[in-house]
């Protein structure tokens, strides 16, 4: 059940990586910054997407991320992985989406479920990706990070701009949100296997 | 032999499960903490439940249907903020402060000083701020908007809310609010008396109703 240590020569190696395609794309390089988003492309989409569902919406949101990092490229301090500052970007616009959303929604529409939004247009099969429609943003976000991109309890406490007791704390009642929500779907929690 | 003194008491350790899974941990917390699950059948019951998440997510991701990559898209986007960098010269001034931001910051505190020195009037209206009892988001139904003591565990403060009937559903906030869903119907009178109750606890240092009405 424990990743080998490699998972984090992997994770720098990776990073490296990155930061040597970040230093071209500060000094203009297109063809940098091309392949920058070829690689963050499906990554980010769907990490945007488990927030927004409108699939034309969360493109739109994670070219709007991109366009930040190139323009802010030079802002990044290499005191965090790169990823870490581009799903912070993600998250912060994912917020903003998601507050444009709310204020277009019927006013009247008070039934409205705080996790579903306008615009679903996307249904899910996996049991989990089902689940997580039904956990609020700061849950959701948490669980998606971890278990789907697997940042650590720090890293995600730096894209939620949050201290870390708070990423650990949402964690705990995440998972037994998710719980809960698994015992209404009738899925299995995965402790009885 | 581990020194167990460095081990994470139990607590401590069913937080951080989660990141084992990953492998995120340092090498140093995953030493601390796999000595702890190696002797804690209840961590090693939730590791499979880590794993049995772990699994999912990773079919879940395996399987996103993710819309074709479209480069051209975004260069035309990145041509598109250049030139109108190149075409609006404020805009090049604009970029060249944003992008020296310690220069952006001191002219902005100079004009923050000149203004303050200058424009000290009261506000006629009524500044907007954010309040507990906003109801953005939430369906209809009964909540309560909670702050608890800070040195509570996360089991502790769960504990309080299951033993109040109630479901958090979000929380906590940066500023460590909690907004906790009422399970059963309750009148006005059994509002108030609920958020009494949890007043009365010692280790609750807000309650706020919030309630979230049927439409017309």
């Amino acid at each position: 059940m424990l990743k080998p240590d490699g998972n984090q020569v992997d994770r720098q190696e990776a990073n490296s990586e990155e930061l040597a395609l970040l230093a071209k794309v500060r000094l203009g390089d297109r063809k940098a910054f091309s392949e920058l988003y070829a690689d963050y492309h499906r990554r980010l989409y769907t990490f945007i997407q488990r927030f927004l569902n409108d699939a034309a919406i969360a493109e739109e949101v994670l070219d709007d991320v991109m366009l930040v990092v190139w323009r802010d490229c030079r802002k990044f301090r290499g005191d965090s992985r790169l990823s870490t500052w581009i799903f912070g970007i993600a998250f912060r616009k994912v917020q903003n989406a998601l507050r444009k959303e709310q204020r277009y929604q019927d006013p009247l529409n008070r039934t409205a479920d705080p996790v579903m939004l306008a615009g679903n247009n996307v249904t899910y099969d996996n049991w989990l990706a089902k689940a997580l429609q039904r956990l609020s943003v700061e849950h959701r976000q948490v669980i998606v990070l971890t278990y789907y991109d697997g940042f650590s309890y720090k890293e995600i406490a730096r894209i939620a701009n949050c201290p870390v007791n708070t990423v650990k704390t949402r964690m705990f009642h995440a998972r037994r949100n998710l719980k809960s929500v698994l015992q209404e779907l009738g899925e299995p929690c995965g402790s009885s296997r | 032999m581990m020194d167990t003194q460095t081990e994470f008491t139990h607590e401590e350790a069913v937080v951080l499960l989660p990141w084992l899974m990953n492998g995120s941990l340092s090498r140093d917390e995953q030493q601390r903490l796999s000595g702890h699950v190696e002797s804690c059948i209840q961590c090693r019951r939730e590791m499979r439940e880590h794993d049995h998440i772990q699994a999912a997510a990773g079919k879940d991701a395996a399987a996103a249907v993710v819309p074709k990559l479209n480069v051209g898209r975004m260069m035309q986007r990145i041509e598109m903020f250049e030139e109108r960098c190149a075409a609006e010269p404020w805009r090049r001034v604009f970029e060249f402060f944003r992008r020296r931001i310690y220069l952006a910051t001191a002219a902005a505190a100079i004009t923050v000083v000149a203004l303050l020195t200058v424009v000290l009037q009261p506000q006629p209206q009524e500044p907007q701020f954010t309040t507990l009892t906003q109801t953005e988001g939430l369906a209809t139904g009964n909540y309560v908007r909670t702050v608890f003591n800070p040195d509570l565990s996360a089991a502790q403060i769960s504990q309080i809310v299951a033993e109040t009937g109630l479901d958090i559903v979000s929380g906590p906030s940066i500023r460590g609010v909690y907004t906790l869903r009422v399970q059963r119907e309750l009148s006005t009178a059994g509002m108030d008396e609920l958020v009494r109750s949890l007043r009365e606890r010692r280790q609750v240092l807000f309650a706020e109703p919030v309630i979230v009405g049927a439409p017309p």
